[in-house]
């Protein structure tokens, strides 16, 4: 006997991963698709005349959210104008590949795209970066330049926010991650789904609660294209951990993810405990937890020769440089943006260990 | 040298065999064990089975009598026994325990039924007893433990009752939780040394797979990582440590759930579905076995 769909009584062609009802395709792109619409609703993550910059990777998160929010932008009437902004870390055989998946979605969904490079950022590419540093600590510098470039691409394409494709599993797993690392501060932010509005580009996740499964099931019905490789530089390990023990607890029970993601807005902090206060880089004026910022830092170590400067016991090498008198200038560091260990990161290869 | 005591102190144990379906004897014989082993302190012993929380009185939990017997300590032994022979092990309640678990459908859910039941139960017995204060065993390892699975299954708010040194969750009696200090290994060592007997008693899990509970899978991700990374449980029971109970906005008292005595505030529409769940099931139960097909 066939299964019914739960909703409009059709024939049913998939079970919910988040809630286990078993859905026919037009049914499952409706929920999908206003789960997303009421996020943003109650979160009143937009207002109408805003440029939104849509952070691309070619990944399968990020093509769901710019297919979603350009159909949701024209059905609910938003007003927004949206623009794809991919970041090209220049590491061959992965992000030239999966740009050329950007470059595609560009033309299919008919929106405006830029892409920065690390190279005329930095003047560095993570590959010459790896030459330098070696395979152990090379996600460091790019979680902490990705952060850099997307901000500093929205101000190039004159946006007023940034949305990111994190989905409701890398939330979750950041949750664990962050206690599992004991970062207080962070774990108390990462579940925000606006971060980073202190007088600097917000970033949001409209896809908040939308569970890795259901983009994949989303992008296999509607045949979206997306690229699906690792970073050919090894992911980290720990949090490997993290992302198994998560898939064993939503095999056990579906609602695990939310559930985390519930836990982690409902915890309050101790008003004793010591916070990380907020500060500006001394070297490039950004905001940063330091006196100069983690990314002033590893760019010094970088056009010093001493790679290792920023990476580890970062109290010293930062000292180390303030000490050392400062020498780098603004223009030498190129630097105009915000510091990226001071707000959330999650994504999968930035969180530094 | 030991200091003494400056408070009266007594062991309660509580027979949970009801719930892993043992028979009578096999009781008798784990309540048995225990009792020898409480025997060889000084203190005097309860003994109770999970069934009997079903004799309580439903005020007895739930409203806060403020009486002021003397500074009495109950220290709870979850799993210990005494002198089970005068308990019955067959009774209406314990039909009533095994339904009620039964019909519980996930290993989690029953475990944390268990938890609550039990905790519901050391209270009842405290204020029978005169002891204003309970303490429980619970070292960092399970505290940790529970930490994340409390994340796990959605109680973050709860986090800091269920693991900082007193919970004061119900008024006139505190839990304490004086060995949170100690990794299970140091307890494990320390009674090595002392001499220190102990029995262990099948749970739910025991023997059942990795991936049984959310509990259970909890804690061999914690034990595992434990062993790559040495200080995984100090930092996730420091973490812990640095939570505090959600301050309500408009200075009211906080409010517990009357089952789980969680402090979770809930979104109206959880609120509502959960009374309209409730509302169905007592319809259900007034035609009951007139209903052809389950919904």
């Amino acid at each position: 006997m066939p299964v019914c769909c739960a909703a409009c009584s059709g024939k049913a062609v998939l079970k919910r991963p988040k809630t286990g009802d078993a859905l026919c395709r037009e049914c499952f792109f409706h929920v999908f698709e206003t789960e997303i619409h009421h996020t943003i609703l109650d979160a009143n993550l937009f207002t109408a005349g805003e440029t939104v910059a849509i952070g691309a990777s070619g990944g399968k998160d990020s093509t769901v959210l710019a297919y979603v929010l350009k159909l949701l932008n024209d059905k609910y009437d938003y007003g927004l104008k949206l623009i794809l902004l991919s970041v090209d870390e220049g590491i061959t055989g992965y992000r030239d590949d999966s740009l050329t998946t950007v470059k595609r979605n560009q033309k299919q969904y008919d929106l405006p795209l830029k892409i920065v490079s690390y190279e005329e950022l930095y003047g560095w590419t993570m590959d010459a970066i790896v030459k330098e540093i070696g395979l152990k600590n090379n996600c460091t510098f790019c979680g902490v330049f990705r952060r850099q470039a997307l901000d500093r691409g929205a101000v190039l394409v004159e946006a007023d926010k940034i949305v990111t494709g994190h989905n409701a599993d890398d939330i979750a797993e950041t949750v664990l991650m962050n206690v599992l690392r004991g970062d207080i501060a962070r774990l108390r932010r990462c579940t925000s789904i606006t971060t980073g509005n202190e007088g600097y580009l917000p970033r949001c996740k409209p896809l908040k609660y939308t569970y890795e499964k259901e983009i994949v099931m989303y992008a296999y019905f509607k045949k979206l294209d997306y690229f699906s490789t690792e970073c050919i530089y090894s992911p980290n390990a720990y949090r490997g951990y993290a992302r198994a023990f998560l898939k064993d607890l939503e095999a056990i029970r579906s609602s695990s993810i939310i559930d985390i993601i519930h836990s982690g807005e409902s915890l309050s902090i101790k008003k004793d405990v010591k916070m990380p206060t907020q500060m500006t880089c001394l070297q490039c004026g950004y905001i940063s937890s330091n006196k100069v910022c983690k990314a002033c830092v590893l760019l010094e170590g970088l056009n010093k020769g001493l790679p290792k400067l920023g990476i580890g016991k970062g109290l010293k090498a930062r000292q180390k440089l303030v000490a050392a008198g400062m020498t780098l200038t603004n223009t030498e560091s190129q630097s105009t943006s915000t510091e990226s260990t001071a707000v959330l990161n999650t994504d999968k290869q930035s969180l530094e260990f | 040298m030991h200091k003494r005591l400056r408070f009266h102190s007594g062991i309660v144990y509580i027979d949970e065999g009801a719930v892993t379906n043992k028979n009578k004897e096999k009781r008798l014989q784990v309540s048995d064990s225990v009792q020898s082993i409480m025997r060889r302190y000084d203190f005097p012993t309860h003994i109770a089975t999970l069934e009997q929380v079903f004799d309580l009185e439903r005020s007895s939990v739930d409203e806060n009598p403020t009486t002021d017997v003397g500074d009495r300590v109950a220290m709870a032994m979850p799993s210990l026994s005494a002198d089970m022979g005068d308990l019955t092990l067959d009774s209406v309640q314990t039909k009533r325990l095994k339904y009620m678990l039964a019909n519980t459908k996930s290993v989690t859910a029953k475990e944390d039924l268990v938890q609550i039941l039990r905790h519901r139960l050391l209270m009842d017995i405290a204020r029978r007893y005169g002891y204003d204060k309970i303490m429980l065993g619970d070292c960092s390892t399970k505290l940790s433990i529970s930490i994340l699975a409390d994340l796990a299954k959605g109680r973050g708010a709860s986090i800091p009752l269920d693991t900082n040194f007193a919970d004061r969750r119900y008024g006139d009696v505190f839990f304490l939780r004086p060995m949170r200090e100690f990794t299970s290994k140091e307890i494990g060592i320390y009674n090595h040394f002392h001499n220190i007997d102990s029995v262990v008693i099948a749970s739910l899990t025991t023997k059942c797979p990795v991936n049984a509970s959310i509990n259970r899978l909890t804690e061999t991700f914690v034990t595992g990582l434990q062993v790559d990374f040495p200080s995984t449980v100090n930092t996730v029971f420091r973490t812990g440590e640095k939570l505090c109970v959600t301050d309500s906005s408009d200075n009211s008292p906080v409010q517990y759930c009357i089952l789980c005595r969680d402090t979770d505030n809930l979104p109206g529409f959880i609120i509502e579905e959960a009374r309209r769940r409730i509302r169905r099931s007592q319809m259900k139960k007034e035609f009951e076995g007139f209903l052809l097909e389950e919904d």
